[in-house]
Parts: structure tokens; C-alpha cells; sequence
């Protein structure tokens, strides 16, 4: 579901269902890493509507978080919104950045997928078509999260029978 | 001179009635149009889309069919790719599936559960549709995958609106 007002009526109604929040992460850059960080934002856009599009009842995508990327600690900027995800009963956070210094965070308590710097030449309707592709393999890496939890659950209920 | 007499009352008349038709008429031609609108509009309702598609390709095995239209949505104009899942039954009709789930709105695929073969399933959480598109029970979803009306034209295939089943 996309944070517009349809969908967060539709989220409110099944929010049992909806466990997983999608988080993107790209650093506002205006030096000569500006068309790098425009690229990355027009492909990040692009995996979000995928995304959305295959998962649309149990992801609720995250408007962007905007950041600087000579900003500090990568961890103090997101750990307040994750906190509050999980409050809100998002089992998984799953954020999406190339930028690295993401990955370097221990203490996250989201899922980071580490996204590839795209050439910054590329063009928009390569951008569109990449964009589906990565898609289709993130999505793979949120099924198996997902079965991995769902299998462990099943477990768990034999033991207890 | 006598010929080009028009006097006064004549005047009045033709210029009345002149006006008065023009006025009739502007109040008219409106519900004339509203009564007769629906016979007008059935022509443009039925819009259908080529997909790339040929209908003799197609097998009892369900295939993903994308197609794409321009759609208008907010003050984009864009480009909206769409997917429909297309099959031949044994007698030879042409069911096209929508792949939106009935329970939330993921996107469904054909046999990729290994534990139930030969179903639509839903990845989000778990809904299952047998290959007519009825949701199987007691999965998530209430209700069957939408129809897509198709046609055939040029041995390629067109897919027109969503009909709930």
C-alpha cells in the first residue's frame, strides 16, 4: 500500500495483515554526485512501484526519508522511525539505500537490502526496465523472509501440540 | 420599393419566432442528447487493448500476458503496464484472469506454491485460486479473480474490462 489516503483507509482496515514497512534511504547530494543520487531516486521510485504493485497487501511503502549524505550516524537517523514501525506492529523493516554506509550499522532493527550504484548516464526507460528486474529479485528475498517466519511458526505449533 | 415592404408586425414576428426557435432549441437539444446518450456512449465503453499475443499460441497452460495503454492518473500521463493471466479451455474458449488478488490486492501468479500445484497464489499471504479463478476455501481471499473480457482480431489477442465473477 502507498501512503496516500485510499490506501492508508485500506491499511487501517487490515492492518493484521500488513506486517512489513518498505523504508528507502538515498542522500541528497548537490556536489558532483548530484546526477549519481538523481539516478539512484529515479530507480529507487521505480523499485517502490514495483514493489508495491506485487505486494500491495502487506507492505505499506514509507514516503522517502530524506537525508544529507555527509549527515552522521546512518543508525541515529532511522532509529526513531523504526521504533515506531515495530510499535506499530511491522514485523519487518525492510529499507532499501545503495548508499553503504547503511550496511556498516549493526544495531538496525530493519532488513537492509544494499542496492548497487546504478552509471549515472543511465537513461530513463533503462532506469524503468532495470527497476523491474531488481524488483522481481527483491521481491524473491521478501518471500523467502516471509515463508522462513511463516515455516518457523508452523514448527513451533507442532511442538506445542 | 413596394416589393421590400416588411412592416412592423411582420418584423417582430419573424425576429420572435427567430429567437424563440434558437432558445427552444438550446433547451431541447440537451435532453434529446441525455435521453439518447447511453445508445452513444456504448461504442466508446468497450475499450479494448492489444496485447502481443496470438491466440494460437495459447494452450490449457495459463500464461502471463502483459499489455501496455496510456492511462491518465492524477497529472501523470503515463504509460501502465498491465497483466493478465490467459489460458484455452478444452473447448476452445479464451479465459483471461486479472492477477490482483480478491484480498488485498498482491499480485497472483499460476503454480508457484510447490505444495499446491497447478493453482493461482497469492505470495502475501497464501491465497490460493483454482486455474478458473475461484479462490480456494479457506484461504485469505472472498471472492474469484476478476475476467477480462477478450476478443480476437487478427489471430491477436485484445483484452477489454474487468468483469467480477
Amino acid at each position: 500500500m502507498k501512503w496516500v489516503p485510499k490506501d492508508i483507509t485500506m491499511y487501517k482496515q487490515a492492518k493484521e495483515y500488513v506486517d512489513s514497512a518498505l523504508l528507502t534511504a538515498v542522500p541528497l547530494s548537490f556536489n558532483e554526485e548530484m546526477e549519481q543520487s538523481a539516478v539512484m531516486n529515479e530507480f529507487m521510485t521505480g523499485l517502490n512501484f514495483e514493489l508495491e504493485k506485487q505486494f500491495k497487501g502487506r507492505i505499506l511503502i514509507i514516503p522517502q526519508l530524506v537525508y544529507l549524505e555527509d549527515e552522521g550516524n546512518r543508525g541515529d537517523l532511522v532509529e526513531p522511525v523504526t521504533t515506531v514501525l515495530r510499535k506499530k506492529g511491522f514485523k519487518h523493516v525492510f529499507l532499501l539505500t545503495s548508499d553503504e554506509e547503511w550496511s556498516v550499522e549493526q544495531e538496525l532493527e530493519a532488513e537492509v537490502f544494499l542496492i548497487p550504484l546504478l552509471d549515472p548516464e543511465t537513461e530513463d526507460g533503462e532506469i524503468r526496465v532495470l527497476a523491474k528486474e531488481r524488483a522481481q529479485e527483491i521481491g524473491e528475498s521478501f518471500k523467502e523472509i516471509w515463508n522462513n517466519e511463516q515455516k518457523n511458526r508452523q514448527n513451533n505449533t507442532v511442538i506445542k501440540i | 420599393m413596394s416589393k421590400q415592404n416588411v412592416t412592423r408586425r411582420q418584423f417582430l414576428n419573424y425576429t420572435l419566432t427567430g429567437v424563440g426557435g434558437f432558445m427552444a432549441a438550446g433547451m431541447i437539444m440537451p435532453m434529446v442528447r441525455f435521453a439518447i446518450d447511453p445508445v452513444l456512449k456504448a461504442e466508446a465503453s468497450g475499450d479494448f487493448v492489444a496485447t502481443k499475443m496470438k491466440v494460437s499460441e495459447l494452450t490449457g497452460e495459463p500464461v502471463r500476458v502483459d499489455y501496455s495503454f496510456d492511462q491518465k492518473d492524477g497529472w501523470y500521463e503515463t504509460s501502465q503496464t498491465n497483466t493478465a493471466w490467459v489460458y484455452k479451455t478444452d473447448d476452445g474458449k479464451i479465459v483471461a484472469l486479472s492477477p490482483i488478488c480478491k484480498h488485498l490486492g498482491c499480485t497472483v501468479a499460476w503454480n508457484t506454491d510447490k505444495e499446491n500445484p497447478n493453482q493461482f497464489f497469492c505470495p502475501c499471504h497464501y491465497g490460493r485460486y483454482t486455474k478458473d479463478g475461484v479462490n480456494v476455501k479457506g484461504t485469505p481471499p472472498i471472492a474469484p479473480l476478476d475476467l477480462y473480457a477478450t476478443k480476437e482480431k487478427d489471430g491477436i489477442l485484445y483484452l477489454g474490462q474487468l468483469i467480477p465473477q
